[in-house]
């Protein structure tokens, strides 16, 4: 096969994924694929185990579905990137709302309010620029980030239930 | 040797200390996590930084002031930092013993 009908073949898939994606939403399509993704593993694990077909030949079989999930998975990432490039409407978008408020609960005091303000400009500018996956997924990673030092320092100095009750005390009083 | 608080800056302290002097006068959050990573390739969490800040004032080698609201924002104002006399002296001593520490290391071809 000749690098030219590769090319051709691949921008021709391309197209039609791009088309199916903007009839039945990003959404819908991601789900379909990762429902496809889970009922393909299921079945490679029953052929497993009681076929009982080669852990090699299964181990190619999975990996050739990961391969190809990820790729459409990324081309999910690329098309919503470039219609959200389109629109540029940054200033009215929202931050994740579970996120901003774990973030809150684990936030000092005397800098919550500006820690919120930086973090928000931050993913207004990767919504502007990178689109509204990235910015929310790079949001999700920054709280992460953030608590796990103080999340693993309370846990270690109240233990799971102090901690526990630590949390309850902090929202209700927010 | 010298004052033993000022010879215990972390290696972040140092960072966000020189990221402070260098985006002077419009050091704040978003400005020093970009500096830092622009100059060290690291990354560190806001709430990381924060955190540092908030230590780096407590202890005296930082000042900070709170600047106006912006809608891009949401509403919510800027704090500034700005690195006291104290700081200075403090970064300086601690990049001195780094330095003297680094010293005239023998070059690795030569062993």
């Amino acid at each position: 096969m000749s690098r030219r009908f590769l090319t051709g073949f691949g921008r021709s898939m391309n197209a039609i994924f791009d088309s199916l994606l903007a009839k039945y939403g990003f959404v819908r399509i991601t789900l379909v694929i990762l429902a496809l993704f889970v009922s393909y593993t299921a079945g490679l694990l029953v052929m497993g185990l009681i076929a009982g077909l080669h852990t090699t030949l299964l181990l190619t079989i999975g990996g050739v579905g990961v391969a190809i999930s990820t790729m459409l998975i990324r081309r999910i990432v690329t098309y919503r990137s470039r219609r959200i490039g389109k629109r540029g409407n940054s200033v009215a978008a929202e931050p994740p709302v579970f996120a901003e408020s774990i973030a809150r609960l684990f936030a000092n005091k005397r800098t919550i309010e500006t820690e919120l303000g930086d973090r928000l400009e931050l993913f207004r500018e990767h919504y502007r620029t990178r689109g509204s996956f990235r910015a929310k997924l790079f949001y999700w990673i920054d709280v992460a980030n953030s608590i796990r030092p103080k999340l693993i320092a309370k846990l270690t100095q109240l233990g799971f239930f102090g901690f526990a009750a630590e949390l309850i005390r902090r929202y209700t009083s927010a | 040797m010298s004052n033993p608080r000022i010879d215990d800056l972390t290696a972040i302290e140092q960072h966000l200390m020189l990221a402070v002097m260098r985006k002077r006068p419009n050091a704040y959050g978003v400005s020093i996590k970009e500096e830092i990573e622009l100059r060290t390739e690291r990354s560190y969490s806001l709430g990381t930084i924060y955190t540092v800040l908030q230590r780096l004032t407590d202890r005296g080698f930082l000042t900070s002031r709170s600047g106006e609201a912006s809608a891009e924002r949401g509403g919510r104002a800027k704090m500034f930092f700005e690195i006291t006399g104290e700081g200075q002296r403090a970064l300086s001593h601690s990049l001195r013993v780094l330095d003297r520490m680094r010293g005239p290391l023998v070059p690795q071809e030569a062993l």
